[in-house]
């Protein structure tokens, strides 16, 4: 065997592991792309959770400091992260099954969270106008949202792992 | 010729090795070491983080909303003072009124509009304004 028919056998093998690559890229390529979406939308929710979490303690301190007006505000602005949330998380492509599960979840849990902030931003208001009973009724409906809400964020975290 | 041939194929065959050995990686990120793990387990505790400050929120508007004690008007009336340094546009000064608490659902539905920026500007020097003035 000389050396060229040696470089031509190489060639021929080299020749059959690009074909071999080439099958492989289309079917390994998705994975890699559904993996990056399903990590965007991670870094997404986890984001806004943040963001929803520093609304949250304006709110809780403002309730805290018997200060309905600043509440009213904190809850108002609560009110705009959860929605810009809902929003951001909507145009996220989840690519598997389970980043979709958690997609849905989030999206759920924002706007629970919207919910809840517009009964906080509601209870504020009442009682501003010294309608307590009122605001009673409206802090524990925000509360309820507020549990859901906290219920399918968490759903939503274990689903993205 | 032969040899430009075997260098082009080689190259072309590392690069899909490449790929296909980057995208066994990315399948897996709980594999990985390091930042990946910090990551998840991050991602877990900013979820849980929420959702005990949400928890924490409700509980506290609730409890404050039956107390029967008085509010504390001086820490909470700051935020009427900053109304006529909002200047932008009409609807800003609207919504700026909106801080009073009256129209809380418009506020809500403001939010998706392009104006709706300004709006949340203006409740954020609102709210400074205000803790800064009396809450402590």
């Amino acid at each position: 065997m000389t050396l060229g028919d040696r470089v031509e056998g190489l060639g021929v093998r080299s020749r059959v592991l690009v074909s071999a690559g080439l099958i492989l890229v289309p079917l390994l390529c998705p994975i890699s792309s559904a993996s990056a979406s399903d990590a965007s939308l991670r870094a997404s929710v986890q984001t806004w959770s943040k963001a929803i979490a520093a609304d949250a303690r304006a709110v809780s301190s403002n309730a805290s400091r018997r200060h309905p007006r600043l509440m009213t505000a904190s809850a108002v602005r609560f009110v705009t992260d959860a929605s810009r949330a809902r929003a951001s998380i909507s145009r996220q492509f989840a690519s598997t099954a389970k980043g979709r599960r958690a997609k849905g979840l989030a999206l759920a849990a924002f706007t629970d969270y919207t919910a809840a902030g517009r009964f906080w931003a509601a209870s504020g208001g009442a009682r501003t106008r010294g309608q307590k009973a009122l605001a009673t009724a409206l802090a524990r409906r925000a509360a309820l949202f507020a549990g859901n809400g906290n219920r399918y964020l968490l759903a939503a975290g274990k689903a993205l792992g | 010729m032969v040899r430009r041939d075997i260098a082009a194929w080689g190259a072309a065959a590392v690069l899909v090795g490449g790929l296909g050995v980057g995208s066994a990686f990315a399948a897996s990120p709980s594999e990985h070491t390091g930042p990946a793990v910090t990551t998840t387990t991050q991602g877990g505790s900013d979820e849980q983080q929420a959702a005990d400050d949400v928890a924490e929120a409700a509980e506290d508007v609730q409890s404050e909303a039956g107390n029967q004690s008085a509010d504390d008007e001086s820490g909470d009336t700051q935020t009427t003072t900053t109304t006529t340094t909002h200047q932008t546009t009409t609807q800003t000064t609207t919504a700026q009124d909106d801080d009073q608490g009256e129209n809380e659902d418009d506020q809500g539905e403001d939010q998706q509009g392009g104006d709706q920026q300004t709006t949340t500007q203006s409740h954020t020097t609102t709210t400074s304004s205000g803790d800064d003035g009396g809450g402590d």
